[in-house]
């Protein structure tokens, strides 16, 4: 049996901690992984889509954001502007986002994850201790695809 | 010599200079102190030389509070004690362990740390361990087999890499019986059973410092024998220690050495939450051996465990704890969800996100499969292709939390209704943590997902929530019995000063772990032969 297969088939409304430790754990994944690639990010997508370009599992991370904003985070204000949020905490200027690749923007994602850790900046999901930046990230995933 | 108590002309008392009570790892770390002297020394050990059902039987008690291992199970009568399944972890308490604190109610030992280095020094040898200085870690890394072992790259002031040496471990009564068997001075006797202390005609009822004259002790067959002695040491362990001292009424009404009231309180364990969280590592096949693996470097076993800094310590108010990694091949989800729809069944409660853990379940049936047929073949070996010998890697790690257990007024042992084979009243444990203890535990597992995050190793799952206590039922304790006969200057605050002798007697002593008036994180074992090798020499001393 490969639960691979399986996790496919669940219901979105069903909060799946694999699924979920797959798509928080794996904006590095794909940073690290995707690094050699030095392809500039196209010049036509949104902030927003190259800012989400960072998720790698579209489907965890809305479980993700879904659980944020059904829980006691709902009303968080850290959560209402996540674009914003992230943009402002990871210094991602226009010119920045226009001129930087995905490895670069992964690695600064990177960084400011750890400066999460580091400083308590961090949430419980469901029992999962997550940093606050690929929280934002999850539930700006949620807002745009779901 | 080691005789049975049935062998020898019990119609009169014995007569010793040193009477040892107990023979494990503490009692016969002392004996051995005094093997081939002048001063003649008796040791009465309850068991025999192998495991005996009666004699063991002689530890059974009641448990009520935080569910604990059964007392009949966690220590060993016969000689050696319990050192005859202990697994052999050794560490030394940390110089903090041994310090007052403003924000640690009872804390503060008499002795420092300063005190004991020299014993810790010699216990490392009596344990058979290789090195004196545990986090040398460039030591092992420089001995063959250890250049893999490196230290996590944690925050200063929040984790630190504390390395455990694990003992062969140590058979005391295997080990050292020829010691003890050889030395013309040194009498063990075995089948032999304290039943209580004696109080000494020589010490006047008005006399607050009471002198001991022995012990009345019997075989497993209640044939009764006394044994008078100069002097009197208890090593007979964490529990024992507060039942044959409350036993002895006739020392005192309420046990001997118990006139404030204190023995038996502030007994302590190191709370031990099994697989309580669960590390998803940020990239499969993360390894790290110093942590996940009990590597065999000049010839002793080691392995890290992450404990806090005493600046974290101080800023959170916690108490010491020890996070140990043990690395899974497999999600652990499936799992986790079994166990969580179990435990909540056993408190009569549903799940509150039933659909999640059925969906975790389905998903993870191949784990369950896997988990199910190594337990009940009792095999590592998969049938699954899941196997860690094949190579897979490594996709997380369970983590494993003890924690120090702040010293509880109402963490007792009392004498219980029953009685035992001898006729003697079994103890009654009723284990007490605090909020405190809650507090550690959380923040423990807390500032370990923060690290495992920032160094980017990980995420963590914990499943303890809130400011109030709600210990999981995977609570247990470590078998690490210690407190009920504390150590402390005041006669008030403690049952033994700082030499380990009871306050109001002039000639009883206690070893073990008993008089540990703080539990610190690190296994007592080591801390124990310490404590025997300081406790012998002042001896020495007195019996000069």
């Amino acid at each position: 049996m490969n639960f691979f297969s399986i996790k496919k088939t669940l219901p979105l409304a069903n909060f799946h901690r694999r699924n979920f430790i797959q798509s928080s754990v794996s904006f590095a994944i794909a940073a690290s992984t995707l690094n050699i690639s030095t392809v500039a990010l196209a010049a036509q997508h949104s902030h927003e889509d190259k800012i989400l370009s960072l998720v790698n599992n579209k489907l965890s991370a809305i479980s993700i954001g879904r659980r944020i904003l059904s829980s006691s985070h709902k009303s968080d204000l850290q959560f209402t502007s996540p674009l914003v949020s992230i943009m402002n905490d990871l210094d991602l200027t226009e010119d920045f986002l226009n001129s930087t690749t995905k490895a670069n923007l992964s690695t600064r994602f990177n960084q400011q994850n750890a400066l999460d850790f580091d400083q308590d900046r961090i949430i419980n999901v469901n029992g999962w201790i997550i940093g606050l930046t690929e929280a934002r990230l999850c539930v700006l995933a949620t807002q745009k695809y779901s | 010599m080691i005789t049975n108590a049935s062998n020898l002309d019990l119609s009169l008392p014995l007569e010793t200079d040193l009477l040892i009570i107990g023979a494990g790892a503490a009692g016969i770390t002392i004996a051995k102190k005094f093997a081939n002297t002048s001063t003649r020394v008796i040791v009465l050990e309850s068991g025999s030389e192998s495991y005996n059902y009666d004699a063991q039987d002689l530890n059974r008690g009641a448990i009520t509070g935080t569910p604990a291992e059964p007392l009949d199970a966690s220590r060993l009568r016969l000689l050696g004690g319990t050192s005859n399944h202990w697994a052999g972890w050794c560490r030394p308490f940390e110089k903090e362990d041994f310090e007052t604190r403003e924000d640690w109610p009872e804390s503060g030992w008499p002795i420092s740390r300063h005190d004991l280095n020299e014993y810790y020094d010699t216990a490392t040898e009596i344990c058979q361990l290789s090195r004196k200085s545990f986090d040398d870690i460039e030591f092992w890394n420089s001995q063959p087999g250890g250049s893999q072992l490196k230290k996590l790259d944690l925050k200063e002031g929040r984790l630190l890499t504390s390395i455990f040496q694990i003992s062969p471990p140590t058979r005391f009564g295997e080990i050292y019986r020829k010691d003890l068997e050889q030395a013309p001075n040194i009498q063990v006797i075995l089948n032999a059973t304290a039943l209580e202390l004696l109080r000494s005609n020589e010490s006047p009822e008005s006399n607050s410092i009471k002198k001991i004259s022995g012990v009345r002790a019997s075989t497993l067959d209640t044939q009764q024998f006394s044994v008078k002695a100069h002097t009197t040491v208890m090593a007979v362990g964490g529990v024992e220690t507060s039942r044959l001292l409350l036993l002895s009424n006739k020392v005192h009404p309420q046990g001997a050495g118990n006139e404030n009231d204190l023995v038996g309180r502030y007994f302590m364990d190191h709370p031990w939450l099994r697989s309580i969280s669960y590390l998803r590592f940020q990239t499969p096949g993360t390894n790290w051996p110093l942590y996940f693996d009990k590597t065999k470097v000049a010839n002793t076993r080691i392995f890290g465990t992450l404990t806090p800094a005493p600046e974290l310590k101080k800023s959170h108010h916690i108490g010491g704890f020890r996070l140990w990694l043990q690395p899974s091949t497999v999600s652990t989800a499936g799992v986790d969800s079994v166990r969580t729809i179990l435990n909540n069944l056993k408190k009569g409660e549903l799940v509150d996100d039933l659909s999640n853990h059925i969906a975790n379940i389905y998903a993870d049936a191949d784990t369950l499969a896997d988990v199910a047929y190594k337990s009940l073949f009792q095999t590592r070996q998969s049938p699954f292709g899941l196997d860690t010998k094949r190579g897979a890697p490594y996709l997380g790690a369970s983590i494993d939390l003890n924690i120090e257990q702040r010293p509880n007024p109402d963490s007792r042992l009392t004498l219980d209704t029953s009685l035992d084979a001898l006729g003697q009243r079994s103890i009654k444990l009723d284990w007490r943590l605090t909020e405190t203890d809650w507090h550690t535990a959380t923040t423990a597992l807390h500032t370990a997902a923060q690290e495992f995050g920032r160094i980017n190793a990980g995420r963590v799952h914990i499943p303890l929530e809130g400011s109030t206590p709600n210990w999981p039922s995977l609570i247990t304790s470590s078998n690490h019995h210690m407190g009920g006969a504390r150590m402390a200057s005041d006669p008030k605050k403690g049952v033994v000063n700082a030499d380990c002798r009871v306050h109001s007697t002039e000639n009883l002593y206690v070893a073990g772990s008993a008089v540990f008036p703080t539990s610190g994180y690190a296994n007592p074992t080591l801390t124990i032969v310490a404590l025997a090798l300081k406790l012998a020499d002042h001896l020495h001393e007195i019996l000069r």
